[in-house]
């Protein structure tokens, strides 16, 4: 009872996500070309957020989940990103403890696996211990439903289309969500943080 | 620079993976996609338990008496004047069960196949499919002036003929799963419809807008009317769903919709039936089913 009908017999790296996945209710591994796909991308989610530690474990749980559900999996969508984003997020909210923990220890220092090609975008603004330690707190601060829209469209850079799509809420949550965890970050970092920045950039 | 950048450096910090770190995540994965996998029994449990829930607000002897009432009884103004002014879920979809029930029932033969044409977003499906699974079926999609016709292999004694390149090659053959078109097996009452459904469909415990999706699956397959009706009768004892009127279906064709909503706040799902015949008509928007008929051979379309 599925919705094997509509496969598509062709060379599975040309076909959309929505095609690979109900190509997979037939031949089920398959499947993993939607791991290959977005597992690193889904893997970095979950590192950004708790730390790569747990991140290792969580990519396979994010992915076993999905494989599970395929069926499920709303054709009407070619892009499986947002759907996999919104199942790692359920898991990220089963770890909030470990969250705050990761923001807590981030705080402090730039993560090891920070590579040379991406030194030249951290620049020293973030690497100003005041402001990282000023938004690192605020992101432990916001509420779970903030963090994860404001995540998905400042980290993983999903659409407001996507994002709703991935947390299963309306658009118009999307943005009262983002308005309200932004605001709370612009406190965070003072009433102007253009002056804030650049006064530490230019003494650090 | 803004509070958003500030953050993107931040997330730049961290790379996407490597596959290395992601080898062990990989070989979980595959693990799990082989047929021994305990990964489908976790889903009957999952899904038998929500449509518990689904119908949870419905006593077992209500859902039974709705049953015999409406296979009796016509539906009060079944096919009158403006019967969308006062729609109400549970009439519709009785009046699309009472409805279902006076198509004439036409039995597949293991040797014919479904036909169905589907409008599927912004691309048409035609397909034509093996009742019983063992015959070489094939599907047309059409999409953007582009044209595309893929065979389905039949199913016979575990085995079909590999495709490659959108075409079956000659001697060679896979493993495979019969899926035959038309199950003779289907329930027939709404009892035994909802145990179906929690038997085989997968979800979230509890979502009636998954249990939608379900009902929309089989609404879209072929059906003889008594299993029809007894689908449509089992929707109707799912609680929290809405009428609502004057909705367009895929094709752009009016009716009167059904909104399974989400119970997270997600996009609700809405099944439209014709206003008068009550015939199902696809979902508010996307989908249209514009045939479904038994047929000898492909290539026949009714």
């Amino acid at each position: 009872m599925h919705r094997s009908r509509r496969v598509k017999a062709v060379d599975v790296g040309t076909l959309t996500d929505a095609a690979v996945i109900e190509r997979s209710l037939r031949a089920p591994e398959s499947f993993a070309v939607i791991f290959d796909r977005h597992a690193p991308y889904i893997h970095r989610y979950l590192a950004r957020r708790l730390g790569a530690g747990i991140a290792d474990d969580l990519v396979a749980e994010t992915f076993l989940a999905a494989f599970r559900r395929r069926g499920r999996f709303d054709s009407a969508y070619p892009d499986a990103r947002p759907w996999l984003y919104g199942i790692a997020t359920n898991l990220v909210g089963q770890h909030r403890r470990e969250e705050e923990r990761e923001y807590r220890l981030r705080q402090a220092y730039i993560p090891a696996l920070s590579e040379a090609s991406h030194a030249d975008r951290v620049t020293t603004v973030v690497t100003a211990q005041s402001l990282r330690h000023m938004l690192f707190a605020a992101l432990a601060k916001l509420s779970t439903g903030d963090r994860d829209v404001l995540l998905l469209i400042a980290w993983e850079e999903l659409t407001y289309d996507e994002a709703a799509s991935a947390l299963a809420i309306p658009v118009g949550t999307v943005r009262s969500r983002l308005h309200r965890a932004r605001k709370l970050l612009r406190e965070a970092l003072g009433s102007d943080p253009t002056n804030t920045i650049e006064e530490i950039s230019s003494n650090g | 620079m803004d509070d958003m950048q500030l953050l993107r450096q931040l997330g730049a910090e961290i790379p996407p993976a490597t596959p290395e770190l992601l080898s062990s995540a990989r070989n979980r994965l595959l693990a799990a996609t082989t047929p021994a996998s305990p990964a489908p029994t976790k889903i009957r449990h999952s899904t038998r338990r929500r449509w518990r829930l689904v119908l949870s607000g419905v006593a077992a002897a209500g859902i039974a008496a709705a049953v015999t009432s409406v296979l009796v009884l016509a539906p009060d103004r079944f096919g009158g004047d403006a019967p969308a002014a006062k729609a109400n879920a549970t009439q519709v979809l009785r009046n699309a069960a009472t409805a279902a029930l006076q198509v004439p029932d036409v039995t597949p033969g293991p040797d014919q196949f479904i036909y169905r044409r589907i409008k599927d977003g912004p691309s048409t499906h035609e397909s034509w499919l093996s009742v019983d699974g063992t015959r070489d079926g094939l599907v047309r999609e059409a999409a953007a002036g582009n044209r595309t016709e893929t065979p389905v292999p039949g199913c016979r004694n575990g085995r079909a003929a590999a495709v490659k390149g959108g075409q079956m090659v000659p001697g060679r053959t896979e493993p495979c799963t019969s899926e035959p078109a038309y199950r003779p097996d289907m329930p027939t009452d709404a009892t035994a419809m909802g145990a179906y459904l929690a038997e085989h469909r997968s979800g979230e415990p509890g979502s009636v807008n998954a249990a939608g999706k379900d009902v929309l699956y089989l609404a879209e397959s072929y059906l003889r009317p008594a299993s029809r009706a007894a689908l449509y009768e089992a929707a109707a004892a799912v609680p929290g769903l809405r009428a609502v009127e004057n909705v367009t279906d895929g094709a752009g064709r009016s009716g009167i919709g059904i909104a399974w909503p989400s119970t997270n706040g997600g996009e609700e799902i809405i099944l439209v039936f014709d206003a008068e015949t009550y015939a199902f008509l696809g979902t508010s928007g996307y989908s249209a089913v514009l045939t479904l008929a038994v047929v000898d051979k492909i290539g026949q379309t009714g």
